[in-house]
């Protein structure tokens, strides 16, 4: 205990420790104003979009009252009665408009949801009699996508949940792993579909869909790996524990444990930060947002039917729930491989390059018994990663065991080469 | 009673490649006092320390510490051994240091204190290490190393970057602990120094050790400042004594012992002494004959 609380004492009375801590928290606080701004403009768009369609059909319904005024005069009963229908319909979107740009300003996302209701059920469930199919640049989109995006609308309606920053000037798609645009369309529709959170809980449900975790933990070893590498640098501090009466595997243990809960701590609180800026900012977020898990293959030959393919959402409470745990399992496996090379090169800079190349490469190779393709966190709970790799063998339980069996392997040659290898 | 042997090293072998740092050495202290290790620079005096401690392994031999494996951690409750000064955390402070290797071994707090007072580092104990200077990170070291009060105490370089106040004090430290019954093993390049503190040399050179008793090549000159420089000079010469004629002074060989009869000599002829200096030299000469110029 008194060497783990001197080795304690050791990173928290390094400037280093505080330097890097300070500088991940303020890179992510960084990202969450660029996001809010680009969630901003997303905003902006949609209300101009508005705007155009307001001015649009209120000239539009100037236009039809001159025409059914010219058509009184003239007695024209055909024109009239066009221009009377014209000019009720363009009145009538004129103040739907108006109705969705206050329901937007003001965030009421009730309205807007029932209205995206509406137009997604025409396309997501046409009856069979009526087929229609839905269109995003003149290519189509899947009705996987249009299911999955009504059921998630109609779950935010029935749950009064506030959703993400979307541009929605179409309609609120999801968009999923269906999806098969391509060319200028694709870029279209991910731009059209990017969601943006500005509160707490929804900009870490952002940054963990984009390796936010991995590249955390690999800056956390970085930053509290080197408990073992910065006493054998430059400097002989390993000595200064070798002529004390203290055993050669308590210190590796104490080194080990150190340094792990070192860089779970600091984990841990970089998934505060983005949560605590984000609430600061607009709100904690609701955490019965729901989060697509795809259910996978209904055919036996493992093909995506669209039309069959079943999905279901879990809450983002038990998202991150899961998220929390398979970032701990990750943590330590990436910790114990960084520990593992700390002991034959000192400088951390390197250690870290090459754990983060071997990390990437070890994502590349898709397989329920590789640990590393359970590093894309969000696919693996989503069950996206079964989709991709039509297999069905990649579950949460699978890549924590998987996971935890690696990092005991690597922590025995840790010891060894401790225990063995004159320092 | 049964004594225990401090040291032993028996038939012990260190190379690197086929460069044999320590070629089969053997030794054996079963005392207390001071042993100075000799040596130039590179020849393995720090290599020799640190096999005996097993902070490198040897490839062969044995070495027994207070007649124990030096593999036994366990060993350095009763023995330790003041390193270079890179070995401290320059973010930490002296206390830190202090208070973990107490703990380490399970000595109460008031111990740091007894320390710090004793080496005079009470100033800039909460200091961090980083703000130290060399000899204050001496201090430091020193303070690390007898706070456990040790049988054996392992010293490399420990008179490097000390002024002569601290030179001073660590004499001190090295003596007061020898009359505790501590076995001093230091090794150092300073030989002035080394004369003042011990006679017991230890040379090492290609690898083998060689164990001098520095009395018997102990030479002791008295450097005589006079009233008549000619007189005294005639007088000693006619009684039988060796001298050597200086500018100011006359440098007569003599042991102590006969000290007093040189002195009567001249001042029952009138002449007055005016200074009166003793040099003890022996190490220097020891390492010109084993080492060259």
């Amino acid at each position: 205990m008194k060497l783990f609380l001197f080795e304690s004492k050791k990173i928290i009375k390094n400037k280093t420790t505080w330097v890097l801590l300070m500088l991940s928290i303020l890179a992510v606080i960084g990202i969450y104003l660029i996001n809010l701004s680009l969630a901003n403009s997303v905003q902006k768009k949609v209300t101009n979009h508005n705007d155009f369609l307001i001015d649009l059909y209120q000239q539009d319904q100037v236009d039809w009252e001159i025409k059914k005024k010219e058509a009184q005069r003239t007695k024209d009963e055909e024109v009239l009665e066009e221009a009377t229908f014209m000019e009720e319909h363009a009145r009538s979107t004129h103040e739907h408009y108006l109705m969705m740009k206050e329901a937007y300003q003001n965030e009421d996302w009730k309205k807007i949801f029932q209205h995206e209701l509406k137009q997604l059920k025409l396309f997501a469930y046409p009856p069979p009699e009526e087929p229609a199919d839905a269109y995003f640049e003149n290519q189509e989109i899947t009705n996987f996508t249009l299911r999955a995006s009504y059921e998630e609308v109609k779950y935010m309606l029935e749950n009064d949940i506030q959703p993400f920053m979307q541009n929605i000037t179409t309609n609120m798609y999801l968009p999923t792993i269906y999806d098969s645009f391509s060319g200028r369309t694709l870029a279209l529709w991910q731009e059209e579909t990017k969601r943006y959170g500005r509160e707490g809980i929804y900009y870490l449900y952002q940054l963990i869909q984009s390796f936010y975790i991995p590249i955390m933990i690999l800056v956390g070893c970085f930053i509290f790996g080197n408990t073992f590498s910065s006493d054998t640098k430059k400097n002989n501090h390993i000595r200064f524990y070798q002529v004390l009466p203290l055993h050669r595997t308590k210190l590796f243990f104490t080194k080990y444990v150190t340094g792990y809960l070192g860089l779970l701590l600091f984990v841990l609180i970089m998934l505060g930060v983005p949560i605590a800026v984000g609430t600061m900012m607009h709100g904690f977020g609701d955490l019965k947002y729901p989060i697509l898990v795809y259910d996978g293959y209904t055919t036996e030959y493992m093909n995506r039917n669209i039309v069959e393919d079943t999905f279901h959402f879990i809450p983002l409470q038990k998202y991150l729930a899961q998220t929390l745990v398979l970032a701990i399992v990750m943590s330590l496996l990436i910790y114990t491989m960084y520990f593992l090379v700390s002991q034959f090169i000192k400088e951390p800079i390197f250690n870290m390059i090459i754990v983060g190349i071997l990390t990437f490469v070890g994502t590349l190779i898709s397989h329920p018994y590789n640990p590393f393709s359970y590093l894309d966190i969000d696919k693996v709970i989503t069950h996206e990663i079964q989709l991709q790799t039509w297999n069905t063998d990649f579950t949460l339980s699978t890549g924590i065991v998987i996971t935890l069996l690696l990092s005991f392997v690597f922590k025995i040659l840790n010891y060894i080469r401790f225990m063995y290898k004159s320092i | 009673m049964i004594k225990i042997t401090r040291l032993m090293l028996r038939d012990v072998l260190k190379k690197y490649k086929s460069h044999k740092v320590i070629d089969h050495v053997s030794l054996k202290i079963e005392d207390s006092g001071i042993w100075a290790l000799v040596g130039p620079n590179g020849v393995g005096k720090t290599t020799l320390l640190n096999c005996i401690c097993n902070i490198i392994p040897i490839n062969s031999g044995k070495i027994e510490l207070l007649g124990e494996s030096n593999k036994n951690f366990k060993v350095f409750e009763k023995i330790s051994y003041l390193q270079d000064n890179t070995i401290l955390f320059n973010y930490l402070t002296g206390y830190d240091h202090l208070k973990y290797v107490c703990d380490s071994h399970r000595l109460p707090k008031r111990r740091i204190q007894e320390v710090v007072e004793y080496v005079g580092m009470e100033n800039y104990l909460h200091k961090k290490v980083g703000t130290y200077s060399l000899g204050m990170k001496q201090h430091l070291l020193v303070a690390i190393s007898i706070v456990n009060r040790p049988k054996l105490l392992f010293m490399d370089e420990p008179l490097n970057g000390l002024d002569p106040s601290s030179s001073i004090l660590m004499r001190k430290i090295l003596f007061d602990l020898v009359e505790q019954g501590t076995t001093v093993i230091l090794s150092s390049h300073n030989l002035a120094e080394i004369d003042r503190v011990t006679n017991q040399i230890i040379f090492i050179k290609d690898g083998k050790l060689i164990e001098i008793d520095r009395n018997e090549y102990t030479e002791t000159r008295y450097v005589f400042k006079l009233s008549n420089q000619v007189l005294a000079n005639k007088l000693l010469l006619d009684s039988g004594y060796t001298i050597q004629q200086e500018k100011d002074a006359i440098i007569v060989t003599i042991g102590e012992e006969d000290l007093n009869d040189c002195i009567q000599i001249i001042q029952n002829n009138g002449v007055t002494i005016l200074d009166l200096q003793k040099e003890v030299t022996g190490s220097e000469k020891l390492y010109t004959k084993f080492f060259g110029k």
